[in-house]
């Protein structure tokens, strides 16, 4: 059986009283409680798809492929909000794995499902609830991550600690070697001039063990990496 | 010979150390500050669709050139060309009003003071900074997760001044008995009382769409006075003024982002652009320059007289610093012995308020009194670049103290007090 990718929609959209707020957030994300991470990742846009990678509160490797739709008459009986502003939707979907470009048809699904819980908010605005946002299968060529989205990682440790340590070791080891050459070089110098020269005994100098240039296990990537697209 | 090569290689060896490392320092060390003068924070309290960035944009267009001032207001491009671009939007009246903020686009906007000097030279003031946000993240309930609730909080504890943004609109619902409006209005109000009862800097309350509340009286005064005594029949809002006035300055300051040939409200009850409205912005420079007139009054009540008195004869016996470092040894002092009000102000902040403080303490405004009429006579004489600037800064801070002298000279009911 093929290995299909999955994306999960969401809707941010504020009502005609109500400000914006996140309304629709895939499933696992509202069970766990790890959702409130869209409201300040999602920007309203020019209609055209941003992409970004991140990493949320729980330590979730997600990325978020979200754009902008105003309402129209077609979409809603509201267009307006009660201040005479045009009303807009922020949705789009999360995915497990990396994205380069997303399909369009995946857009339309996700604004497909977003605009049945707009419809549905818009007669309860004052009671909002957030829906559950179910899988559906991605048209989009994706990158596979291996972690799996459902499940909660651990919490990564503080990132970039590891690569300061292994510049400073990086700087210590080189000064460590210019002061062995520097003594070993005024050894020979201070040292009395056999009458007749000898050959250089073949001495094999041990600095110590090179500095660790592999990133650890613990060295994760920026807690939260964005990377937009105009 | 092997020696010497080896001795080389050592000295080359540990000079590209040193480098290397002396290289990561540097790239490690903050670079200095291009523009060293103090920022003032300032945080707009409003509820969804009270204003708030409609008055920012408004506010910047009308402060971006001097008009009649000695300063104008500059902020970093892509701000200038967001702020024009919502103000265009405003202005087009076959568009709609422009779409509400979402909790994603919370920014902070960067304003620089700047002023000309009679040579021409262009010097810095000060900075402003301005919290541009959703105005639900005040009243409405966050989702589990995001941070946006909590940065504001931070922010407003951390802000020198606050502007608590008053729709205009539901004050108008208020006085026409609309439910709707006072339901808004008293949800906004209590979102806003909660926080500020807890701050200590000056609050300035602006009512926006003061347009569409034209016809409520004659004139501006009797409408302002109609408009407080409406809110100071709300018993969070007049406990608010009573526990702050007597401590720090509280205003209530009337705006319009577009002026009253721009918009009406129509058959719906509903603020609409009218198809020939044209924008003539009302008091928008208001808010911003009463900030550091209000912070600095607000300096000089906490400040114990004798206390001051000391540390002015100290200053006058100090002048053998020079007129400019007596004016930041003034600074020192009154960032010392005010630190709680001022609050951390970055830059060269000492000669910043040793500068304000002889501009805008009623002390330092009498120019007959000692010592501070001496310095000033004094930094005449010095090094003209000092004095140019030191001068076209005060002239700046006194523009701003006569923008509020003025206003509350035109409308005496924009200084609230508890005795109402």
């Amino acid at each position: 059986m093929t290995w299909q990718p999955t994306g999960w929609p969401f809707l941010i959209a504020a009502g005609r009283r109500r400000d914006y707020s996140i309304l629709l957030a895939p499933e696992f994300l509202v069970q766990d409680l790890d959702y409130g991470f869209l409201d300040g990742t999602v920007k309203p846009g020019d209609g055209r798809p941003r992409v970004v990678d991140l990493r949320t509160r729980a330590g979730r490797h997600l990325t978020v492929v979200s754009t902008t739709h105003t309402l129209t008459s077609a979409d809603a009986a509201a267009t307006h909000d009660e201040h005479g502003r045009p009303l807009r939707l922020l949705y789009g979907f999360v995915c497990g794995d990396r994205i380069a470009e997303p399909d369009p048809a995946d857009l339309a699904t996700a604004l497909s499902v977003a605009l049945d819980t707009y419809r549905r908010f818009l007669h309860n605005e004052d009671s909002p609830v957030v829906d559950s946002g179910q899988p559906f299968t991605l048209h989009t060529s994706v990158i596979r991550q291996l972690e799996p989205v459902s499940a909660r990682p651990p919490v990564p440790a503080v990132a970039r600690a590891p690569q300061r340590r292994s510049r400073v070791g990086a700087s210590i080891m080189g000064t460590v070697a210019a002061l062995v050459f520097s003594a070993l070089a005024l050894v020979l110098w201070l040292r009395p001039e056999a009458e007749t020269p000898k050959p250089c005994p073949s001495a094999t100098v041990v600095l110590g063990p090179a500095p660790n240039m592999t990133p650890s296990a613990s060295c994760a990537p920026t807690p939260v990496e964005l990377r937009g697209r105009p | 010979m092997v020696t010497l090569v080896l001795v080389f290689i050592a000295v080359a060896a540990a000079m590209v150390v040193v480098a290397v490392r002396n290289r990561g320092r540097s790239a490690a060390a903050p670079a200095p500050a291009a523009n060293p003068v103090p920022t003032f924070k300032v945080v707009a309290l409003g509820s969804r669709g009270s204003g708030k960035t409609l008055l920012l944009a408004s506010m910047y267009h009308q402060m971006q050139t001097p008009s009649g001032r000695s300063y104008f207001l500059t902020a970093p491009y892509e701000q200038v060309v967001l702020l024009n671009q919502w103000f265009t939007e405003v202005a087009d009246t076959s568009k709609a009003w422009p779409a509400g903020t979402s909790v994603g686009e919370t920014r902070e906007f960067v304003f620089t003071v700047r002023t000309r000097a009679p040579s021409g030279s262009l010097h810095t003031v000060m900075n402003l900074g301005y919290l541009e946000y959703a105005g639900g993240l005040l009243t409405d309930a966050q989702a589990p997760g995001s941070s946006g609730q909590a940065e504001l909080l931070q922010r407003i504890d951390s802000a020198h001044a606050l502007i608590g943004i008053i729709d205009g609109y539901r004050i108008r619902q208020c006085l026409d008995s609309q439910h709707e409006g006072q339901m808004r209005l008293q949800q906004s109000l209590t979102a806003m009382i909660n926080l500020m009862m807890l701050v200590s800097c000056p609050i300035t309350f602006v009512i926006t769409k003061w347009d569409i509340l034209r016809d409520i009286d004659v004139d501006e005064e009797s409408r302002l006075r109609r408009v407080r005594k409406y809110l100071m029949s709300n018993n969070g809002f007049r406990d608010l003024v009573q526990a702050h006035s007597p401590h720090r300055i509280v205003r209530l300051i009337p705006v319009s982002a577009v002026g009253p040939d721009f918009a009406e409200l129509d058959a719906d009850g509903r603020i609409a652009k009218l198809p020939d409205g044209e924008m003539h912005p009302t008091n928008v420079d208001a808010p911003l320059s009463a900030v550091v007139p209000d912070v600095f009054e607000q300096v000089e009540r906490s400040l114990d007289k004798a206390a001051l008195r000391a540390a002015l004869d100290q200053v006058r016996r100090q002048t053998r610093l020079g007129p400019a470092g007596a004016l930041a040894e003034l600074g020192t002092f009154m960032l010392s012995a005010a630190g709680k009000v001022l609050g951390p102000l970055g830059g060269h902040a000492a000669g910043f308020v040793g500068d304000a403080a002889l501009e805008l303490l009623s002390a330092g405004r009498d120019r007959d009194a000692d010592p501070l009429s001496q310095l000033d006579r004094r930094l005449a004489q010095v090094d003209r670049t000092i004095e140019e600037f030191h001068l076209a800064r005060r002239k700046v801070l006194r523009d701003f103290q006569s923008r509020i002298d003025v206003l509350e000279g035109r409308l005496p009911s924009s200084r609230l007090s508890g005795e109402d």
